[in-house]
């Protein structure tokens, strides 16, 4: 059991690593716009 | 449907000639095809055996990669000249027109291969002059020009321009690129018909729905 | 198999998204090509994106599921080759949306693209299908070796799935607004750039 689950531990940091990257650069984003927004405003 | 079948050929006619004249085009897809054809030549000193095997794969490549420079051209001289506008009015039906361009590059594509297949079976010593292998390619470069026209009409109105084609051609492209490796694969093999005949049937089909999709949707490529 | 299955379930599901993103993003472009609302090609852009992300874990997931399973991290199976060149298509679909300045030329191009994409897909997949494969096939039972599941892992894996799609339905009406400012704000800059300095490419 033990030995995959290094690989195991991989796969869940790349997944989430990868889902929490993308919802961050939304974060981003919505920052981003809501100051440009603001400016315009 | 007289005066279709006119309109179409005058602007076939028109794409030729206008390829012709400058020869440009042909002689870079025949030079960059040659000298593919030598580069590949480091990767395919093996036994005769595997390498007649593997022929149909190398052409193929060689085949499309000096396609897509030709494709990139097809659009090249009304984007610069703007002559798209000038078509639009002159012609009735845009769907002519982008057969037209389609049937064009079917034909420099054709010519290609009548010029790589001989050159090809000197340097290797190996007789390619198989029917069905001929045919195979031929319907190849069809559903290959069906697929590239399309994007090309895109492509050639981005930024990016030339990069970008084989971008978006290649990953489309794959069907194809399956299709005819594999049934050359088979032919070369000496195998049966039936065993490979899936592929060609799988190239017939994808050349009807790219032309189909692209007689449909022409108007949205070059209409404001 | 161990511990690494765990991440076969969200392998699935990631995979069911990236291919469900596909098959939206490309109604919605043919929805847009009828009727010209540039908010459809918002909805298509955002899906497409939504689908790189998660083809690419997609196939980042299923590579490390299948080190310890098949002892390689690579194969030429139909299913991978499918999603990587699924992954491709959605790239070469942003570098074409990148490469074009007027709006609604980017919006037709981009719908085209797609609806030619998705087609070539399941081309691809199913002349994939007829070399061999080993993929495991949890539905099918022609080709590839059959994985043993339990009741329990039918309905974790159908868990997944559904609450994948959940998470697709959110992002993607997420991202879809973000998308619409963006772009009104980009092309609203872009106008700028125009007239201070004269130059933009309308194709």
């Amino acid at each position: 059991m033990a030995d995959t689950y290094n690989y195991f531990i991989l796969g869940y940091v790349v997944i989430f690593g990868l889902l929490i990257a993308y919802c961050i650069y939304l974060a981003f984003l919505a920052k981003k716009l809501k100051r440009k927004r603001t400016d315009k405003s | 449907m007289k005066k279709w079948f006119a309109t179409l050929k005058t602007l076939i006619w028109k794409d030729l000639l206008q390829e012709w004249r400058s020869k440009d085009m042909l002689t870079a897809m025949l030079a960059f095809a040659i000298l593919t054809i030598f580069i590949f030549n480091y990767a395919m000193e093996l036994d005769p055996r595997t390498r007649a095997s593997l022929a149909p794969g190398i052409l193929w490549v060689v085949i499309t990669f000096s396609g897509t420079l030709g494709l990139n051209r097809s659009f090249v001289a009304e984007q610069e000249q703007g002559s798209f506008d000038a078509l639009v009015l002159a012609v009735p039906g845009l769907g002519s027109i982008w057969l037209a361009k389609q049937i064009t590059n079917f034909l420099i594509m054709l010519l290609l291969i009548l010029i790589i297949l001989p050159i090809y079976s000197l340097l290797y010593n190996q007789n390619l002059f198989n029917p069905a292998l001929i045919a195979t390619f031929v319907l190849g470069a069809w559903a290959f020009s069906a697929a590239g026209t399309l994007l090309a009409s895109m492509s050639s109105q981005s930024r990016m321009r030339d990069l970008l084609l084989p971008v978006m051609l290649f990953p489309i492209l794959m069907p194809v690129n399956m299709a005819v490796v594999k049934a050359g694969e088979g032919i070369m093999n000496g195998l049966a018909f039936a065993s490979y005949q899936n592929w060609l049937l799988i190239l017939l089909v994808y050349g009807i729905i790219m032309t189909t999709i692209s007689l449909m949707v022409f108007d949205y490529v070059i209409l404001e | 198999m161990g511990w690494v299955q765990k991440v076969f379930y969200f392998h699935v599901g990631a995979g069911w998204l990236g291919m469900l993103a596909f098959a939206v993003a490309m109604v919605v472009s043919i929805i847009y090509l009828r009727k010209g609302d540039l908010k459809m090609d918002a909805i298509a852009a955002s899906a497409a994106e939504i689908g790189f992300l998660f083809s690419i874990i997609t196939t980042l997931s299923g590579m490390i599921w299948a080190r310890p399973s098949w002892n390689t991290w690579w194969t030429w199976d139909p299913r991978l080759t499918t999603m990587v060149i699924m992954a491709f298509t959605y790239l070469a679909y942003f570098l074409l949306r990148n490469g074009m300045d007027n709006p609604i030329k980017r919006a037709r191009f981009g719908s085209i693209y797609l609806i030619v994409g998705f087609i070539t897909v399941p081309i691809t997949f199913f002349s994939a299908r007829l070399l061999r494969s080993i993929h495991p096939t949890v539905f099918s039972s022609n080709s590839g070796e059959k994985m043993a599941m339990t009741a329990p892992m039918y309905q974790t894996m159908g868990f997944s799935i559904f609450a994948f799609t959940i998470l697709f339905v959110f992002l993607l009406i997420l991202r879809s607004q973000l998308r619409m400012e963006e772009q009104k704000i980009k092309d609203a800059e872009a106008l700028e750039n125009e007239i201070e300095f004269g130059e933009v490419n309308n194709g």
